[in-house]
């Protein structure tokens, strides 16, 4: 082993994968314990850690499948998607799709889908804090021009749509409840926020959720209206816009249109 | 056209409850949405410094082969009836 | 070196020499809610790094308590960059919560952009030393202040070593001018997994260096017919644990001591009475050290 690099990459193979190196055991003692059992000691550990750390930020899909079935699931997806940042709490980002491509898991269609919910809402409770829109700044901006604004969403704002009724699955499978759901009730179109420190779901409906992610998306006021009265012609702007002022969903509003450096 | 003249009009009307809802007093002036939910949601701290109890085992032997048991989902999802049980998309 | 200098050199104004407990998150509310009377918080820093409700819990109580933040990610060991962001993180939460101390572990878990979620062990060689000394360097660099590092628990040691662990610390904070966080429950478990003598290690760690100490319980296990020890901060300190903590508290004088316990947590109540053993401790050092003085 030529250098502590070599070493540190062997050791993380050895973890990962399950067989460390003979040029990593050669280096470490062995005694009653052999070397490759110390090595586990390590492995299991980083495993153990990080399933139980899934588990956490997943606990609807843990209790959907079970224990055992989580674990080995959980096993498979660390191997192939070991966690690249010291944050546990943002770890699992990949593991919805993970689990769509999960072949022990293809009867459970919408598995991932209540995934993507579950981390859509840890994200929300983890996401930086940013303060919410005052309205009245933008009673500065000439009424001709507000289809022309674009809202910069809060930062813990999330949106999921699905075929299935997730959220209904996610709220039987809260803690006190017995975990019964029926598929037949209506797609999920929700949003995922952070008030007053509290992660709360909201269903806004198809229309809601297209107008929403074309204002994530960047788009101004009047296009994301469009798009969402394309879904719904009665779709009700004025209502959707003072809940989500009132819920801080806006940080702040650019008017592209205004001339540079009068301080938009 | 027509767009930017009720996008105007309803953003107006968006910012004057806004209004009414600061200018009255208490969280119930809020308007919010009809079907939002707080779940008093609270995640423990994942980062941690301890080692866990159970990482020794089996440090002496090949892993065990898993259980045929385990590659069969057992949880809660039994309780999910209706659907097709496919792909609906 | 006498018990007066030591009282002296160590303690940092802020955090008292005495017990603090380590800040879960099940604890958040009751800590808020009920004020316990002990001498500092400790989180780890990576649990606060977002927005919402725990970073503002924590700053709610920074009002009150001492924080100490006790990173487990910059990982210090590796043979390679540090993460600049992850220091940055560091730095802003200890701004904004007045962070009284900051620390972080003699190990590594990075290697090629792949985080490995444990303390691992390093080798205890000049190419390490070379490579944890220009690391602390850049975090006290980077974070403005001194910062603590902390002997781990070890289940390996590896054959290449040229020193012991207490040298290699001794010679990381001569170099770095960092201060030493010394975990005694870890000495305690890698002294026996390792076939070593505890009061030694202890003995030999550089007491000008220490700034603070760490205790937890432990499990002991049976492997391939011997005994491992498994820092699992999973119960009471041990016995053993306390006697070595008592010859520490001797040594080094009245000191931060921190009571961790991470699984198999117990109520705040009983938390704060396994702190309250180590104050009692502490306060004992104190009269004879005060006894000393008189005489």
């Amino acid at each position: 082993m030529s250098s502590l690099l070599d070493l540190q990459r062997a050791m993380s193979a050895g973890i990962l994968d399950g067989a460390p190196p003979a040029s990593l055991l050669s280096l470490v003692r062995a005694d009653a314990i052999p070397a490759d059992g110390r090595v586990r000691v390590y492995r299991n550990n980083t495993f153990i850690s990080l399933t139980e750390a899934l588990k956490a930020t997943f606990p609807v899909v843990l209790r959907l499948v079970g224990d055992g079935f989580f674990q080995f699931a959980a096993d498979a997806f660390i191997r192939h998607n070991p966690p690249t940042s010291p944050r546990v709490a943002l770890y699992g980002a990949a593991f919805a799709d993970f689990l769509s491509a999960f072949d022990p898991a293809r009867h459970l269609p919408y598995l991932p889908d209540v995934a993507r919910l579950e981390w859509a809402i840890n994200e929300s409770y983890h996401a930086v804090d940013a303060s919410m829109l005052d309205p009245r700044a933008i009673a500065a901006v000439p009424i001709a021009r507000y289809a022309d604004l674009m809202f910069i969403p809060h930062p813990s704002c999330r949106l999921i749509a699905s075929p299935y009724p997730i959220e209904a699955i996610w709220r039987a499978n809260r803690p006190d409840r017995d975990g019964a759901a029926s598929l037949d009730a209506p797609s999920s179109h929700l949003l995922v926020h952070r008030y007053d420190l509290d992660v709360r779901l909201a269903e806004i409906g198809r229309a809601g959720h297209a107008f929403l992610a074309a204002i994530v998306a960047g788009s101004f006021l009047g296009r994301a209206y469009e798009d969402a009265a394309r879904i719904d012609p009665d779709f009700e702007l004025a209502s959707a816009l003072s809940g989500h002022l009132a819920r801080g969903i806006f940080t702040t509003f650019v008017n592209p249109l205004q001339s540079h450096g009068d301080g938009s | 056209m027509k767009t930017t003249a009720l996008v105007a009009s309803a953003l107006a009307a968006a910012i004057a409850t806004a209004a009414i809802a600061s200018a009255q007093a208490g969280p119930a002036a809020v308007p919010g949405y009809e079907n939002e939910k707080c779940f008093g949601i609270a995640f423990a701290g994942k980062n941690d410094c301890q080692t866990a109890n159970s990482s020794c085992a089996g440090t002496s032997t090949k892993d065990q082969q898993a259980d045929a048991w385990i590659y069969i989902p057992k949880g809660t999802c039994e309780k999910i009836v209706g659907g097709s049980m496919m792909p609906k998309a | 070196m006498s018990l007066s200098t030591a009282t002296a050199a160590a303690t940092p104004d802020s955090v008292p020499a005495q017990a603090g407990i380590g800040l879960r998150h099940v604890h958040h509310r009751d800590v808020l809610d009920g004020k316990p009377k002990v001498g500092f918080l400790e989180v780890h820093a990576e649990n606060y790094f977002g927005g919402g409700a725990p970073v503002h819990i924590l700053a709610r109580l920074a009002e009150d308590y001492p924080i100490s933040l006790h990173a487990v990610g910059v990982s210090l060991g590796t043979d390679g960059p540090l993460d600049r962001s992850h220091l940055a993180c560091i730095k802003a939460l200890a701004k904004r919560v007045e962070a009284s101390l900051v620390s972080d572990h003699l190990s590594w878990c990075m290697v090629d952009g792949v985080y490995l979620n444990d303390l691992l062990p390093l080798p205890y060689t000049e190419e390490s030393l070379s490579v944890v000394t220009a690391h602390v360097d850049e975090m006290q660099m980077a974070l403005g202040r001194e910062v603590l590092i902390e002997n781990p628990s070890s289940y390996l040691q590896f054959t290449h070593s040229t020193m012991p662990e207490w040298e290699f610390l001794n010679e990381v904070a001569r170099a770095t001018g960092c201060g030493l966080l010394l975990d005694v429950n870890n000495i305690y478990v890698s002294a026996m997994n390792h076939g070593l003598d505890a009061g030694l290690y202890l003995d030999a760690v550089n007491a000008g260096a220490v700034r603070e100490i760490h205790l937890a319980g432990h499990h002991v296990k049976e492997v391939a017919g011997t005994t491992l020890r498994i820092d699992d901060h999973g119960s009471a300190v041990a016995p053993a644990v306390w006697a070595l903590f008592e010859r520490a508290a001797r040594r080094l004088g009245p000191i931060p001591t921190l009571v961790e316990w991470d699984s198999n947590i117990p109520s705040l109540p009983d938390l704060v009475d396994e702190a309250g053993k180590a104050d009692r401790i502490l306060a004992a050092v104190v009269k004879e050290h005060d006894r000393v003085v008189v005489a």
